[in-house]
């Protein structure tokens, strides 16, 4: 008996703007995005089968070797060249194994969140996510202007911040926090999948790691 | 690896010196030429390719250190994330440089310590009784686990007085603990035999089932987990005070004997049961070999020798107040007994 397939879905993924100064100063980053619609809320069994299936797969010998692989080396050093220290703010993908240890296994947050989780250990890229109703034009990624700051966040950012930011307004900082109510949240229906390239992470990756993501978050 | 994160993208291979009467004057701070930045962006670009290699060559050290403990692998970062400056990378790749030239000394270090460690356990093994009470572990050699040798007196006590002494090797990680044993999977023999009088007279089976055997085998495994891999540690650690205890009892008898003191003798046998029933009850409270009997003799037989010597009661009712305490105290160690070992009432062999 043929088992019933689920509907195909192919990844469109759309390139993001960066600003020409970062450009410039670093060959290679990029953004890319895609949107889909898709519901929030508690996982699926599916996918928390999924997570817990992925858990088993990573162990202490995976963790050790991690930073020796190709793209978590190169998001390591891309921290290193912006002035983060990867051991105190972890690559995206470092902090989920890190979790994934600490904790005994990947625990089961929400749809959106255990699809991304899943999406980054297994391609390794930097994965966010947005609430696609929120974001205005397209994403890039540009240097904060003075004075500038976003939603949830007391003070200014500090001059020449590296932000995730539609065509209007900064959308969170890079690699750290989100502004307030750009997230995806309860009752958001569209989300915008956004995979953080540099240099070193080969474009399919990029491409792999959203249809990934995207095929969990339809599962 | 991407090899493309250590190219040098913007300068030649070998970089020429600028002519000085071409390069002008700095400009005032605010007026940045053009000629000047794109001159700071190749040494940036040159610094990240040196800091690219530096990471890897950290992470190598990173992974080649496991399971060595206490190395630092931390880089201070400079607050980001943000376009750094010439200088603030240069801080970060001499950071680097450091990091790495200190971890390469520690493991060098490290890796001395650990060959000179295995020496001594080749010597160790050859000739125990050259190295009394000396344990190696396998953290002492760069290994990860729980394994250590151990040169031991052979037989404890007899070994010790006969100079008979071994490398004992143990294996194996302790169970963690805090947490209760797993339950049994088969019901104890108690619950079997109130299910049995639930059930009324049903004729006992004569060939156990396959599933019974299954779950008799599961039982047994689980009782096997459950038990400590090895005899548990006095308080004071792995120094023989028990043995000694025993050792200065025994001298104590054989001198009481000998002299014909009964006070020697009583002394000499209090210190020898002290130190059986140290022993007994370290074993019994953690759940690795049960001594019911054992116990609650003793605490049976402390309770009639006090009446007996300290009150004026009669001999019988100091015996019947032993009696009680016996039987009270062999319930209270059966029960403590199968707390502790994952369900079962006894374990004569661990």
């Amino acid at each position: 008996m043929t088992p019933d397939l689920p509907d195909q879905w192919e990844v469109a993924p759309e390139p993001g703007w960066v600003e020409p100064a970062l450009a410039g100063e670093f060959p290679g980053l990029s953004i890319v995005s895609t949107t889909l619609e898709a519901s929030t809320g508690r996982s699926p069994e599916a996918l928390r089968e999924r997570l817990r299936s992925l858990s088993d797969r990573i162990g202490g010998s995976q963790a050790i070797q991690l930073r020796q692989q190709a793209i978590p080396w190169a998001y390591r050093v891309f921290f290193r060249h912006i002035g983060l220290d990867p051991d105190t703010t972890r690559t995206p993908i470092e902090q989920l194994i890190f979790e994934r240890i600490h904790d005994g296994a990947f625990k089961s947050r929400n749809r959106v969140d255990d699809a991304l989780t899943i999406a980054m250990v297994e391609v390794g890229v930097a994965m966010r996510a947005f609430d696609a109703d929120r974001v205005e034009g397209r994403i890039g990624l540009r240097l904060s202007a003075e004075g500038e700051s976003f939603e949830g966040r007391v003070s200014p950012l500090p001059d020449g911040t590296i932000v995730v930011a539609d065509e209007h307004r900064p959308l969170g900082i890079l690699f750290e926090r989100t502004a307030e109510g750009r997230g995806v949240r309860r009752g958001t229906s569209r989300v915008m999948l956004v995979a953080i390239g540099v240099r070193g992470v080969p474009d399919i990756a990029l491409e792999e790691a959203l249809w990934v993501a995207g095929s969990a978050l339809r599962a | 690896m991407p090899e493309e994160l250590l190219e040098r993208t913007d300068l030649a291979e070998v970089p020429i010196a600028p002519q000085e009467d071409l390069v002008p004057p700095a400009p005032p701070e605010g007026l940045d030429t053009v000629l000047y930045e794109h001159d700071e962006r190749a040494a940036r670009a040159d610094l990240r390719r040196q800091i690219a290699a530096m990471e890897l060559a950290l992470a190598r050290l990173f992974g080649s250190a496991f399971p060595r403990k206490g190395i630092d692998f931390a880089v201070a970062g400079m607050g980001g994330p943000r376009l750094l400056s010439v200088d603030e990378l240069e801080r970060v790749r001499d950071g680097l440089a450091a990091r790495i030239h200190d971890v390469s000394h520690r493991l060098h270090d490290a890796a001395y310590v650990e060959e000179k460690n295995r020496e001594l356990i080749e010597e160790m093994t050859a000739d125990p009784a050259s190295y009394k009470w000396v344990r190696v572990n396998n953290a002492d050699i760069g290994e990860p686990g729980c394994k250590h040798w151990h040169s031991r007196p052979k037989w404890g006590p007899v070994g010790l007085l006969m100079d008979w002494w071994r490398v004992k090797i143990s294996s194996g990680c302790p169970l963690a603990k805090g947490l209760r044993p797993p339950e049994p999977l088969m019901p104890t023999k108690r619950q079997r035999r109130k299910r049995r009088r639930q059930r009324g007279a049903q004729p006992p089976q004569t060939q156990p089932a396959a599933v019974g055997l299954d779950d008799a085998k599961r039982a047994a495994a689980a009782r096997r987990k459950a038990t400590p891999a090895k005899r548990p540690e006095a308080l004071w650690g792995s120094f023989p005070l028990s043995e000694l205890v025993v050792l200065i009892g025994v001298i104590l008898l054989i001198v009481g004997f000998a002299m014909q003191a009964p006070v020697t003798v009583v002394v000499g046998l209090g210190l020898a049961a002290l130190a059986g029933v140290e022993l007994a009850a370290r074993e019994h409270f953690t759940g690795y070999r049960s001594h019911n009997v054992l116990l609650a003799g003793a605490a049976g037989t402390a309770t009639f020798s006090l009446l007996l010597v300290s009150t004026p009661t009669a001999p019988v009712a100091c015996l019947a107040a032993g009696v009680i305490v016996f039987g009270g105290s062999a319930w209270l160690l059966v029960g403590a007994f199968r707390r502790r070992s994952g369900g079962a009432a006894y374990r004569i062999k661990p």
